[in-house]
């Protein structure tokens, strides 16, 4: 039992991707292929019909995402199972509709695909107990009544509708999902059986209203209710079967199955009545009255589709026996006559070639077949007697007179609408009817002629109910009518459908709304211009649409325009000025007020730290007001150097000696590409900005200042370096703390150091990229030669004593300053001076392996050095040391330590070494490179903002 | 034991170091490089999976391999895995350097692999500098393009500057805590009194503001559109999802392990920021004509989605963020492979070059139409299930607001989406030639679209890995 009832759901999808190897077998025949999965699901649901009649309910449950909440759990009962036959069984009159209705020509397979997967995600709407599960298919139905209405893409129209319908139904369905999800959080289930006994619970809930409101944005969406209705007529441009099957039977009434399943949780409240019944009834009315105005018969249809909504909702908003029951009957009654009736629209559209009601008119003696079914149709949906939706109607009517809430203004005034709406309902049923097949004939593009046999099946079977249903009711009553009102209100239901109710005010309401209907229709040609004069001045939910996509539109642009300028100046403006912003205004709500703070208490300043910091201020300043390229570097220098003298002042020759080395080696090959770079041109800044900039460099300054001003007095802790100061020898056997950190402590990030070492260099060979060989030939002479005789000459023994100096930067570097990236820097300052003396070329031939073999074999070094500790039993990257005497030289530390520092200096040497070379001939070939590749045209320029 | 915990990221460097030297080799063969760089990056990939149950401190405390460092390797590798299979023929069509391509790509990740495991300042910076490092350099590795070459520069600078700041948050931290380490931080943050906590919030700003550029959240996104737009595309689909899943690697962790008070003080301000960058990102993606600066700007709205997850400050907004990582890698590389793919007729640049795609090929339509479903979070999708859970940690943690925002902001993203959507089924395109993807992007397509649809209909087992992974043991 289990199977068959998820095989209902999931049968359509498992044809779905069937239909394109079918199509390529059967060709025009593929609609009949596809004819009996509907009806035997439909068989299958009049099978269990009678034992669901008596109160149970079908259940079946499979795991899918329990994390989540998710389960793929059905469960039939009559309420379902009446939504259920509807979508199979119109589903299969569709099917064969469109069989003939569609040219053979069309695309078939997609609109097999779409209307299955629609169908099957319409089932599985109904018959989920899983609200997680409900919502998936609600969005299933969404995406494939996309497709389904979006069908004629040629039209501009029908993409409009469709983006239209998009949009508002997934707006809705997001909606929706926010509230299924805070329902869960408030009921502790997502299940629908179970969330009928939290119903309480949730009511007290502080989550309720913000569930009830967003759930009916999801049920209003989906059914087309005010303000969201404007999407049903747009959605129009769908080809007829697909109208007749979403819009009359199946998606628009999703909206109605949830309002009414959620009114067993969330019902019973002033806020649900009002919200319900308040939209339901305001959209009939709405609704009937733009369906009178409509020249195209298929929108005058959509609005109608859309005021019998309203009134089926509302009753939802009563939550009473009778309202219900009257309710259920409509939804199936609606579901039949409007399925016939968009048919027929169809077949009138298909054999005349227009769907303008202006232009036809006695069609009767031509097409007497479709006028007879027209007329059933119409007049059962305005209320006649002895047709199906007298019944219903008159319940409902019925049923408005006793409202749960009030008596008020509201209340009163909700019969007196339904009246006023049902007379407009009559109007546009006569509009379909007496306009369209009586009188003279009017002028259609086709000659009129009647349908073929295949065409009007489907709409004469719907018709038939239609009848039957009007003449005995209770033949639905038992089955179908009771249970299903029952598995609503979860008593017995004590419901009598009869065609005669006896003389009641209902009664006399549906006289009052047929008579009204008749009165206008006879004052037709002078009440038509009354009503659309009125329509036109008023804001239609159109205009209100369309504001929110231009607005959000030109809010885009706006935005765009405003801080995407392009201009890098302004992006760096705004991110610091926006860490600024959250800076100041941060600390002062956070809780500024309480800082205390203790405030350093500071050493006495010496005389050469205040001049080395004046010094460096100045170079600082000097890099913002130069104005050429060498002055701006040479100011940026001067901080450095500043900062390095200022170690040595404050006792840490090591760090000093890195520093400077550090400096010089950054500082050169900035010259180098200097002389290729063009001049720097006065570019003229506006005052404005100039200010703005100041302030914020000002504002940033303080802060950070201030900031590390207060946080060297709240020292809580003893400082890392007295460990790494006083482990540093007995732990590794180095007195260089700088060395012993690099190569021991930290060896590991020492790997990665040169790693990231080996990728700058890398990097910028990319960007300025060479395509020879640093030792190849390169164009430009070195610029900075400055004197030919005596700079080459020093530069010859210079070369030679920095290469000496470097190695014994290297063997010293483990007790004192030194080490082996300061030694790969001096060795590399050394190929420099070279490159400076001499050609660059000269330099590059100096070392004859290329600098990547360089930086790789020292990465090997390092790596090696690791992972010999790990051969050895080691951990990774464990290091010995031992020391040896050696004459002249002294004690030589010999650890493993020395081979990890050779690595370094090989990584580090090679790199710079790569860098220079990068930078000395890369530049020039820049330019050329770009030439050519433009000259290729392998790249458009597109002009566009950037 | 260390060795093989560390052994991925061993291999990732050897990888990335003899694709460097193989590029100078086989300069003409870019398709060679690409074997090379996926099988090492598969190889790495088997080796991080067989060790993703251990957990161990490694190297005193600087690197902890844990599950949700090895989760987020897991993420980097298949990005770049599904980038080095589908770029191949970009590479080459466009005559980008390949060597320096593929071992540039291989070393950012393994920045990234730091940044994932670092359980110290030192090293997350350095995983950091790694990672952007590369990245500047990628960007402009389009030789004699204006708009690469501006890529490259703005995100240098704007990078450069980023590294100050965090630098100067690194700073402020140490000062205060004394040490380097998350763990020895968050003991000495613990122990704070009210006084100290300005310097600490500072402290934590900075470090926020940094990393935020580097997810683009904003206010501080201005660099991104203009990078992402003019990156070489397998670049830019590197950078939305590596750069920036590596990114919240770190900032998930340096909250949750180290400043855990920030985080709850700072639930208000971060959910108001991932409020800001998922709208902003949505609305101003509307009016984009250019693909990848669509994609871009999208990108900062799914930045925003994922900052939720921070926001929460809560186990629950680890693993959505963690689920989140990794199904918007498939959506976005699958998304930039078709902007490859077309690349190769030299279209794509433009969403309008995606006209009547649906008529040239059906599948790719299909696949494509999956996609952006699945980025505006319509069931049945991965990207569904990404923004349940992220609205669910929002939920739990009582911040309905924040999560109904998440929800809703799917709706101001259907129009861009649709508009691809909309382009390749209605619009007219300048030709009906049939188009057939390669068989390597063919391999992508597949992969990243199944991952997305399998992730969207069978979500339980992604689910359940990532709600297994927590940071604080």
């Amino acid at each position: 039992m289990g199977f068959s009832l998820h095989l209902v759901v999931v049968l359509p999808f498992l044809l779905a991707p069937a239909v394109p190897f079918l199509a390529r077998r059967l060709g025009p025949r593929l609609g009949w292929a596809l004819v009996p999965a509907p009806f035997l699901i439909t068989l299958y649901l009049l099978s269990v019909l009678p034992v669901l009649a008596e109160g149970q309910v079908l259940t079946a449950s499979w795991t899918w995402a329990p994390s989540y909440g998710l389960s793929f759990a059905l469960a039939l009962d009559s309420f379902s199972l009446l939504f259920a036959l509807l979508i199979a069984g119109i589903g299969t009159l569709v099917l064969i509709y469109s069989i003939f209705y569609l040219d053979s020509k069309e695309d078939l397979s997609r609109f097999y695909i779409s209307i299955l997967l629609f169908m099957g995600a319409m089932l599985g709407v109904v018959l989920s107990d899983n609200l997680l599960a409900l919502y998936m298919f609600w969005e299933i139905t969404s995406i494939s009544s996309f497709l389904l209405i979006g069908f004629w893409h040629h039209r501009t129209e029908s993409r409009d509708g469709a983006l239209k319908s998009m949009l508002t139904t997934v707006f809705g369905g997001l909606a929706m999902l926010g509230g299924i999800l805070l329902l869960g959080a408030a009921a502790g289930t997502l299940s629908l059986r179970e969330l009928g006994a939290a119903a309480p619970a949730v009511a007290a809930h502080p989550y309720y209203p913000a569930i009830v409101l967003l759930i009916l944005l999801g049920a209003f969406t989906k059914s087309a209710q005010v303000p969201f209705h404007l999407w049903l007529p747009g959605a129009m441009a769908a080809p007829t079967p697909v109208s007749a099957y979403l819009h009359s039977a199946t998606m628009v009434k999703a909206g109605i199955y949830l309002t009414a399943r959620m009114g067993t949780v969330l019902g019973g409240t002033e806020l649900w009545f009002y919200i319900v019944a308040g939209v339901g009834m305001a959209t009939m009315l709405l609704g009937s009255y733009l369906a009178v105005q409509q020249r195209d018969l298929k929108a005058l249809l959509a609005f109608s589709t859309v005021s019998q909504l309203g009134f089926i909702i509302a009753m939802f908003a009563f939550g009473t026996a009778a309202a219900t029951a009257a309710a259920v009957l409509h939804i199936l009654n609606h579901g039949i006559f409007k399925g016939s009736l968009f048919m027929l629209v169809g077949i009138v559209d298909h054999q005349t070639g227009t769907r303008d009601i202006e232009k036809l008119s006695g069609l009767g003696s031509k097409m007497p077949f479709t006028g007879t079914l027209m007329f059933i149709g119409a007049l059962s949906m305005a209320g006649v007697p002895l047709l199906s939706g007298f019944v219903s109607k008159e319940m409902m009517l019925g049923a408005l007179l006793n409202p749960p809430a009030g008596p008020n203004v509201f209340t009163y005034a909700l019969p007196v609408l339904a009246v006023l709406a049902s007379a407009f309902t009559t109007l546009y049923c006569l509009q379909l009817t007496l306009k369209l097949f009586l009188g003279p004939q009017g002028e259609s593009p086709l000659e009129p002629a009647e349908a073929g046999p295949g065409l009007l099946l489907p709409p004469a079977l719907l018709g038939g109910f239609v009848v039957l249903l009007g003449i005995a009711p209770a033949l639905v009553e038992h089955h179908l009518i009771a249970p299903a009102t029952a598995a609503l209100t979860g008593r017995p239901s004590s419901v009598h459908l009869a065609l005669w109710h006896g003389v009641n005010p209902a009664l006399f309401m549906s006289i009052v709304a047929l008579a009204g209907g008749a009165l206008l229709y006879w004052q037709l040609p002078r009440v038509l211009p009354a009503l659309r004069r009125l329509s036109s001045v008023r804001i239609n939910a159109n205009t209100i649409y369309n504001a929110l996509l231009t607005g959000t539109e030109t809010g885009s642009a706006k935005l765009t325009r405003r801080m995407m300028t392009g201009n890098l100046r302004d992006y760096l403006f705004y991110i610091l000025a926006f860490t600024a912003l959250v800076l100041i205004v941060g600390l002062v709500r956070v809780d500024f007020g309480g800082f205390t703070g203790r405030w350093p208490r500071l050493s006495p300043v010496s005389w050469s730290e205040l001049a080395a910091v004046l010094v460096l201020i100045a170079g600082a300043l000097t890099a913002i007001v130069a104005r050429q390229r060498v002055g701006i570097a040479l100011g940026v220098a001067t901080v450095g150097f500043m900062v390095a003298i200022l170690w040595f002042l404050w006792e840490a020759p090591d760090l000093a000696l890195t520093q400077t080395i550090v400096e010089t080696v950054s500082i050169v090959p900035l010259f180098l590409a200097f002389s290729y770079m063009p001049r720097l041109r006065d570019r003229y800044v506006r005052p404005r900005v100039r200010k703005s900039d100041v302030s914020l460099a000002v504002v940033i300054g303080v802060l950070s200042a201030a900031f590390t001003y207060i946080s060297t007095g709240t020292r809580l802790f003893d400082s890392i370096g007295h460990w790494f100061v006083e482990n540093s020898y007995r732990l590794a056997g180095g007195r260089n703390v700088v060395n012993v950190i690099l190569v021991d402590f930290r060896g590991f990030d020492t790997l990665f150091e040169t790693t990231v070492l080996a990728l700058v260099a890398t990097a910028v060979f990319t960007l300025v990229r060479s395509r020879r060989d640093p030792g190849g030939a390169v164009k430009p002479e070195s610029p900075l030669m400055i004197n030919p005789v005596i700079v080459p000459a020093v530069s010859r023994v210079l070369f030679y004593l920095v290469l000496v100096y470097s190695l014994y930067l290297f063997f010293r570097g483990h007790h004192n300053p030194g080490g082996g990236f300061a030694a790969g820097v001096m060795a590399a300052s050394a190929v420099i001076i070279w490159a400076l003396a001499f050609e660059r070329t000269a330099a590059m031939k100096l070392v004859p392996v290329h600098p990547r073999y360089i930086i790789g074999t020292g990465l090997l070094v390092i790596v090696g050095v690791g992972l010999s500790a790990v051969a050895l039993g080691y951990p990774f990257l464990t290091q010995a040391f031992g020391s040896f005497h050696v004459p002249v030289a002294g004690e030589i530390e010999l650890a493993s330590a020395t081979l990890f520092d050779l690595g370094v200096l090989l990584v580090v040497f090679g790199a710079i070494h790569w860098l220079v070379a990068a930078m000395s001939d890369g530049i020039a070939l820049e330019q050329e490179h770009i030439r050519e590749y433009r000259a290729r045209g392998v790249y458009h320029l597109r002009k566009g903002r950037l | 034991m260390e060795f093989r915990l560390i052994a991925p990221e061993l291999i990732l460097a050897g990888l990335g170091l003899s694709l460097v030297t193989l590029g100078a080799v086989v300069k003409k063969n870019s398709r060679a490089l690409a074997v090379v760089g996926v099988v090492g990056s598969l190889a790495a990939l088997a080796v991080v999976l067989a060790n993703f149950g251990l957990t161990q401190d490694l190297f005193s405390n600087q690197l902890r391999h844990d599950a949700y460092a090895s989760f987020f390797k897991v993420v980097f590798l298949v990005i770049l895995i599904l980038l080095f299979t589908g770029s191949a023929q970009y590479v080459r069509d466009r005559r980008m350097p390949a060597g320096e391509f593929y071992a540039l790509t291989t070393l950012a990740t393994l920045g990234g692999f730091l940044m994932a495991g670092s359980l110290d300042l030192i090293t997350i910076f350095l995983g950091l500098e790694l990672l952007s490092i590369a990245s500047y350099a990628l960007a402009g590795l389009l030789k004699g393009d204006p708009r690469s070459q501006e890529a490259s520069i703005k995100f240098f600078l704007v990078g450069a500057l980023t590294t100050a700041v965090i630098l100067f948050g690194i700073s402020l931290l140490y000062g205060l805590a004394g040490t380097t380490s998350l763990t020895g931080i968050a003991a000495a943050v613990a122990g704070l009194s009210s006084a100290e906590f300005p310097l600490l919030a500072a402290a934590g700003l900075f470090l926020l503001a940094g990393l935020g550029v580097k997810i683009a959240a904003v206010p501080f996104h201005m660099w991104a559109p203009d990078t992402y737009d003019g990156a070489p595309t397998p670049v830019s689909a590197f950078l939305i999802t590596a750069s920036e899943a590596a990114a919240f690697a770190v900032l998930l962790r340096l909250f949750a392990v180290a400043l855990p008070s920030l985080a709850e003080r700072w639930q208000l301000i971060l959910g108001l920021m991932a409020l800001v960058t998922m709208t902003y990102g949505n609305v101003t993606a509307i009016l984009q004509t250019r693909t990848k600066r669509m994609l871009a700007y999208s990108a900062i709205a799914q930045a925003g989605y994922v900052l939720v997850g921070l926001a929460v400050a809560s186990p629950s907004g680890v693993s959505a963020v963690l689920y989140y990582v990794l199904v918007y890698a498939l959506m976005t590389v699958g998304a930039f492979t078709v902007v490859l793919l077309l690349a190769g007729e030299s279209l794509g640049e433009e969403i309008a070059d995606f006209n009547g795609l649906s008529r040239r090929s059906p599948l790719v339509a299909l696949m494509v139409t999956i996609l952006m479903l699945s980025l505006i979070g319509i069931p049945p999708t991965a990207g569904f299930f990404g923004k349940l859970l992220l609205y669910r940690a929002a939920v739990d943690s009582g911040m309905v607001w924040l999560g109904l925002a998440t929800v809703l902001n799917g709706v101001v993203s259907v129009p861009y989406y649709y508009r691809i959507v909309r382009n390749m089924y209605l619009e007219q395109g300048t030709t009906t030639a049939a188009l057939t993807p390669t068989v390597p992007i063919a391999i992508v397509l597949i992969l990243a679209v199944g991952g997305t649809l399998l992730l969207g209909i069978v979500p339980e087992p992604l689910a359940r890995v990532v709600a297994a992974i927590s940071l604080t043991p």
